[in-house]
């Protein structure tokens, strides 16, 4: 057992490795090449790179919703890499992942009430009360800034930028030490990602949870994020705290993300 | 008011109901389907009819005042055999098509959800039970077991459970690689309650489709085999045991009434069955959804 860093990791992956198609096959695809990172408590570590250049299979692998081929996954300093199917809900207890798309992750058939509760259905089996359900869920939407009475609507009745907030409650209501976001802002329009960014900094200042967020947009990493990882090709090439990357990047590929956002010079969201 | 125009779009279940509505045929097979059942299951309640009673007197009697439908080899009434062979058939349909739903259900759910070794056993299993000609099996479990109702459900659930099987593992397979299982198995979810809440409303549209189908061919089968006198003992009244008093000539040409009533039940029952079947298939298949 290792000595246990300062400040305290909550969520670290060594020598991550993934392939796709087969190893050693001809149509072999290397997603991974041996990846380290970590997440410190109370941290917000952004993760950039190109599409393919293997940062959302990296937050899979950290959630458990992907086998890695190699390396390891520590979850407050114990190794849960050979836990197999159970890592996502190992994981889910620290840590709780926020779907690129929340039109595929949240269920079309049920209210937006039973959504946010199916966690704490799913952990308490059922044995919670109908009025606990309705105040819990009015306090997390209230969280996000939704109205209480969207309770009682589906999902197709909500905006983009609404079920990613109904998204994050349901993630908030399993009381998260940390946040996975894969890209969550990807799907939605400029003016909906400023506020949903606002949000999530309104939301780590009150619960003062860690984030580790995977995109390939700046300006929302650098209001979000005080260190950045960037990957190329599967590997990591540059980290480091987000200002200094941001305003003297030493990697090609970070220097070309940089030169490919001429809005990176506008501050960034208080 | 918008709330009821949205409760009425949200739920998946009526615009399911709506769609099944639209297909008249499925609706006019449903009804007499409904009535088939209850005459035979509730029309013994209602009658002082006894298919055990023989009248030595009436022997292969044609449909009098007395006798409907005429009486049988046996002297006895054919209309009271046609309501409890109804009963015995139906039976024997229903409760087969439901345990190969529930064993199709729970195994599929495991292979797919599960993989691996599990789905690769339970898959090669599934083809070996395929491959074998299912009359002929039951044939024989019937002939080691004795032609009981019991040995038929068994026997006839344990080679139409593929069907539902493939159906539910080939969702299944689909569904574990989605965000929203993903999701749940995050929050810490386990197989029961995936298979409970994410896999069950996924496939009991199709499932419904699968029982009826295979209620159907169970009912067929429960025929063939009393018909060749190797399913149930003959005093029990079946509809295929019925027939199989068809097997002579003098019978098929000359005594209508001891074989046009079973086998127009047989043949009606089956094509309501596949109609409502059909009709649920377009009402929840989303791609039929015009």
């Amino acid at each position: 057992m290792t000595s246990v860093p300062t400040p305290p990791v909550l969520l670290e992956g060594r020598g991550l490795a993934k392939s796709y198609g087969g190893r050693g096959r001809r149509l072999e695809h290397v997603a991974l090449g041996g990846v380290d990172v970590a997440l410190p408590v109370d941290a917000s570590v952004g993760l950039v790179g190109q599409s393919g250049s293997g940062k959302s299979t990296l937050a899979k692998i950290l959630a458990g919703h992907v086998e890695p081929d190699g390396g390891t996954v520590s979850l407050r300093g114990e190794d849960i890499t050979s836990t197999g199917g159970r890592r996502a809900a190992q994981v889910g207890k620290v840590a709780q992942y926020v779907f690129q798309d929340p039109a595929a992750a949240l269920s079309h058939r049920l209210p937006v009430r039973d959504l946010i509760w199916e966690p704490v259905r799913v952990r308490s089996d059922r044995r919670s009360r109908r009025g606990d359900q309705d105040h819990d869920v009015a306090r997390h939407l209230d969280l996000v800034s939704l109205p209480s009475g969207l309770a009682g609507r589906h999902l197709h009745e909500l905006s983009g930028g609404q079920r990613q907030r109904v998204a994050l409650a349901r993630a908030l209501i399993c009381q998260p030490d940390a946040l996975i976001l894969d890209e969550p802002l990807a799907s939605l329009d400029v003016s909906t990602q400023a506020q949903i960014v606002q949000l999530l900094v309104d939301l780590r200042a009150q619960l003062s949870f860690a984030i580790f967020m995977v995109s390939h947009d700046l300006p929302v990493v650098r209001a979000l994020c005080d260190q950045l990882v960037v990957m190329h090709n599967g590997v990591v090439v540059e980290r480091g705290a987000t200002e200094s990357v941001l305003l003297d990047p030493h990697s090609a590929p970070m220097q070309r993300l940089i030169e490919a956002c001429p809005e990176i010079d506008v501050p960034p969201v208080p | 008011m918008s709330r009821g125009l949205a409760g009425l779009r949200a739920g998946l279940a009526r615009p399911a109901v709506l769609r099944f509505t639209a297909h008249r045929l499925a609706v006019v097979a449903a009804v007499l389907l409904t009535i088939v059942l209850a005459i035979v299951f509730f029309g013994p309640l209602l009658t002082s009819l006894d298919p055990h009673h023989v009248d030595p007197s009436q022997y292969r009697q044609p449909p009098s005042s007395d006798h409907p439908l005429g009486t049988d080899s046996a002297g006895r009434d054919v209309l009271a055999r046609l309501i409890y062979g109804g009963r015995t058939s139906l039976t024997i349909g229903i409760s087969a098509s439901l345990a190969a739903a529930v064993l199709g259900f729970g195994l599929g759910a495991l292979a797919g959800m599960t993989g691996g070794v599990v789905d690769s056993v339970l898959s090669r299993i599934v083809d070996v039970i395929q491959s074998f000609p299912a009359l002929i099996i039951i044939i024989l479990l019937a002939a080691l077991m004795g032609g009981s109702m019991t040995t038929l459900v068994v026997s006839m659930a344990a080679l139409e459970w593929p069907i539902a099987y493939r159906v539910v593992r080939t969702t299944c397979l689909s569904l574990r690689e989605q965000d929203t299982i993903r999701a749940a198995r995050g929050f810490g979810a386990r197989l029961p309650y995936l298979l409970r809440w994410h896999v069950l409303p996924e496939v009991v549209g199709p499932l419904v489709v699968v029982i009826t189908v295979v209620a159907a061919v169970c009912v067929l089968l429960e025929a063939a085999l009393s018909f060749l006198g190797l399913g149930l003992p003959a005093d029990v009244p079946s509809w295929g045991n019925m027939l199989s008093d068809a097997r002579s000539l003098t019978v098929l040409k000359n005594m209508p009434w001891l074989w046009i009533p079973p086998g127009a039940a047989i043949a009606g029952t089956v094509l309501m069955i596949n109609f409502v079947g059909d009709g649920i298939r377009e009402a929840t298949d989303p791609r039929q959804s015009r």
